[in-house]
């Protein structure tokens, strides 16, 4: 076994054992699904953690603004790995399409299928090296009964144990946190798991992180296949969601979103 | 992992989010778009740039100007990976400081020049020492504030060394560094203001001293109960080997009941396996006499039968309180195991110490006392909330 295999290995453990902690503790856990690459990579580990079998439903907040490879691609995951999918229409109205409306409609849409099906914890597939607000996260975060991420008030989590979350509306489960981007796609090609064609650069731009079709803008590359992609990661010095316009540093906006329940 | 997690402990304001900040930058650790936005965002708000901003990415922390929540930012070295881990010096804020600081390889202890040994700086050593972890090293700060002076070094390194031997650490054996986070002096360049120093920079310390994690392999056999799924007809029991190998056909110990039993599958995702090791989470299927799981569930630890492993009605050991608890009816949680208990002592405790503990459980649990192990870890909890983190001895 090479080096590199041992340490995917351990990321892809620590995860299976936190999603096996989450089946453990909470009853009716969803996991948040964009048909991103760390959100397939993470059904992928639910189908490692449950041996084949994905024992929690995936929610889709669907705008109708994802790119049609991205419809295309859900359908074809949906139909092989028999994911039970929950789709969470998003409203918008279509002029006023921001990275910002993109993060609030997204989460008023959660909040009401959170009501509906009374899901008690969310898997959402957020990395620390992606923005440092998401660094701040722990893998398991209460929300209150308005969502809110009280970042001042987070309970300890030492070693593997946690507190229990009497006063939580739900608990935000990241079982990701700790790999980063590079991390994904060697896992990804290790793994072989299929992913959305848009992360492979045409006419030399590519996405590196996906959102609406409107605020999402592609990355100078040349990357068509997924070595290049690894390659091309292992010498940027662009941050990952540069593409997406709600991440910016100004104004705080990713941590304003957070704190009103954004993913 | 494959970052080594180093973490950075000390006195509020004696400059660790600035040294993270120092070291990531130095290093070309951190994407110079991250740099830029945030001069941009500091200078649109009328704020001074800091290093710390680097890592104290809260609005609120940047106009506090402290660490109000752990974080953790990645370091590349020459030949290794490091996730340099962040933490408030503040005392209120101390649950989010041991967050940061449990499972960490390394510490750095930061000590401002000026302002020497402080309250926390002492009880983050205390809680280091706690939590097993080994590799210390001590940066002196601020140094470009005291004109570089040797004596001023000297003067702080003396009473660090007395602070430090009292807590468990062998002062001869840890390296002390003059630095300065702010102008970089002996961060990751070699500074040229302080010739009486002879000895390695911080980064070269992380490089050559910090040693990686240890395998568990080698150690006694322990497989936590996680949980129970159905397959097919039959039960298999999942969860994490915490240390040593298991095999198919090895005979072994179910605690706290000592049933004996042997193992009779092992699985994974791909498929049935031989044997497996520490690290591996998997699924087990065991037959004993009356071929049943029945009262083996979450909790239960399974172990060689020659393991140091043992099962205790009475636990003690020494834990850090982050709160006093409301009353001694406490739960004790070891490994995936969670027991209530009757806490005998200390009788009289205080937040943000320190103390030894007895505690009377109402049943038995699965115990490795002093040992690196999980087994060897706890917490208690208080109406469900963790109130205490410690060692069983
Ligand atoms: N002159 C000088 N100032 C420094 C140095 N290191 C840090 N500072 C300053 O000291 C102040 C506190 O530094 P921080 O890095 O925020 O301290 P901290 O230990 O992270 O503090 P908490 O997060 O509150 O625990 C900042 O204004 C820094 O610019 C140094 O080497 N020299
Ligand atoms: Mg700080």
């Amino acid at each position: 076994m090479s080096i590199m295999d041992f340490h995917l290995q351990q990321l892809e453990q620590k995860s299976i054992y936190i999603l096996r902690e989450t089946k453990a503790r909470f009853k009716n856990p969803a996991i948040l699904w964009s048909m991103g690459k760390d959100s397939t990579c993470m059904l992928y580990l639910c189908k490692r953690a449950f041996f084949g079998k994905l024992p929690f439903p995936a929610i889709h907040l669907d705008s109708g603004h994802d790119f049609p490879e991205t419809y295309q691609f859900r359908e074809k995951i949906v139909k092989e790995w028999g994911v039970n999918l929950i789709i969470g229409k998003v409203k918008h109205e279509t002029d006023k399409i921001s990275g910002t409306t993109e993060g609030l409609n997204k989460a008023e849409a959660l909040k009401k299928l959170l009501e509906d099906y009374k899901f008690d914890a969310l898997i959402v597939s957020i990395r620390r090296d992606e923005h440092g607000i998401r660094a701040k996260e722990r893998y398991f975060s209460p929300r209150d009964k308005d969502f809110r991420w009280n970042f001042e008030k987070q309970p300890p989590e030492v070693f593997n144990y946690i507190s229990e979350f009497k006063e939580a509306s739900h608990v935000r489960v990241h079982p990701l946190l700790h790999w980063t981007e590079l991390d994904v796609w060697m896992y990804i090609k290790e793994r072989n798991i299929p992913f959305n064609p848009l992360y492979l650069a045409k006419n030399g731009k590519r996405y590196r992180s996906l959102g609406y079709k409107e605020v999402t803008h592609p990355i100078k590359s040349d990357a068509d296949t997924i070595d290049k992609i690894i390659e091309e990661l292992k010498t940027s010095q662009i941050g990952e969601r540069s593409g997406r316009e709600l991440d910016k540093e100004k104004e705080y906006v990713m941590q304003r979103l957070r704190e009103l329940g954004y993913m | 992992m494959r970052e080594i997690p180093i973490v950075l402990i000390g006195h509020k304001d004696h400059g660790k989010s600035t040294l993270i900040g120092r070291l990531i930058l130095d290093t070309k650790s951190v994407q110079e778009t991250r740099l830029k936005e945030i001069q941009e965002v500091d200078k649109s708000s009328g704020q001074k740039f800091e290093l710390a901003h680097l890592v104290d990415t809260f609005k609120e922390e940047r106009e506090r100007e402290m660490t109000m929540d752990t974080t953790r930012a990645i370091l590349k070295g020459k030949k290794r990976k490091y996730q340099l881990i962040d933490v408030p010096g503040h005392k209120e804020l101390i649950a989010s400081m041991l967050t940061g600081a449990a499972g960490a390889q390394g510490a750095l202890l930061v000590v401002d020049v000026n302002e020497g040994i402080k309250e926390q700086t002492r009880q983050h050593l205390e809680i280091a020492k706690l939590l097993g972890i080994e590799q210390l090293g001590v940066a002196v700060n601020k140094m470009d504030k005291v004109d570089y002076q040797q004596e001023e070094f000297e003067k702080v390194i003396q009473k660090l060394r007395e602070v430090l031997n009292k807590i468990g650490y062998l002062s001869e054996r840890i390296d002390f560094f003059p630095i300065s986070a702010w102008e970089g002096d002996n961060v990751v360049k070699r500074s040229n203001k302080m010739d009486w120093y002879k000895g390695k920079t911080i980064m070269e310390f992380i490089e050559e001293d910090i040693k990686e994690p240890e395998s568990f392999r080698d150690l006694p056999l322990i497989f936590l109960v996680q949980d129970k799924y159905p397959n097919e007809d039959k039960e298999i029991l999942v969860g994490p080997i915490e240390s040593g190998r298991l095999r198919v056909g090895q005979k072994v110990l179910i605690l706290p009941d000592k049933r004996e039993c042997e193992i009779k599958t092992i699985r994974d995702f791909t498929g049935e396996l031989l044997e497996a090791e520490a690290g591996q989470n998997i699924g087990i299927e065991i037959s004993q006499e009356d071929k049943t799981l029945s009262g083996v569930s979450r909790g239960n630890v399974i172990t060689s039968l020659d393991s140091q492993v043992r099962t205790d009605q009475e636990v003690s050991g020494e834990v850090f309180w982050i709160r006093a608890p409301s009353d001694s009816n406490l739960v004790l949680e070891c490994g995936t195991a969670s027991v209530e208990g009757q806490l005998m002592e200390p009788k009289m405790i205080t937040e943000g110490q320190t103390t030894s503990y007895r505690i009377l459980l109402s049943k038995k649990m699965a115990v490795f006392p002093r040992s690196r192990t999980i087994l060897g870890k706890i917490v208690l909890k208080d109406k469900g909330k963790i109130i205490a983190v410690g060692n069983i001895q």
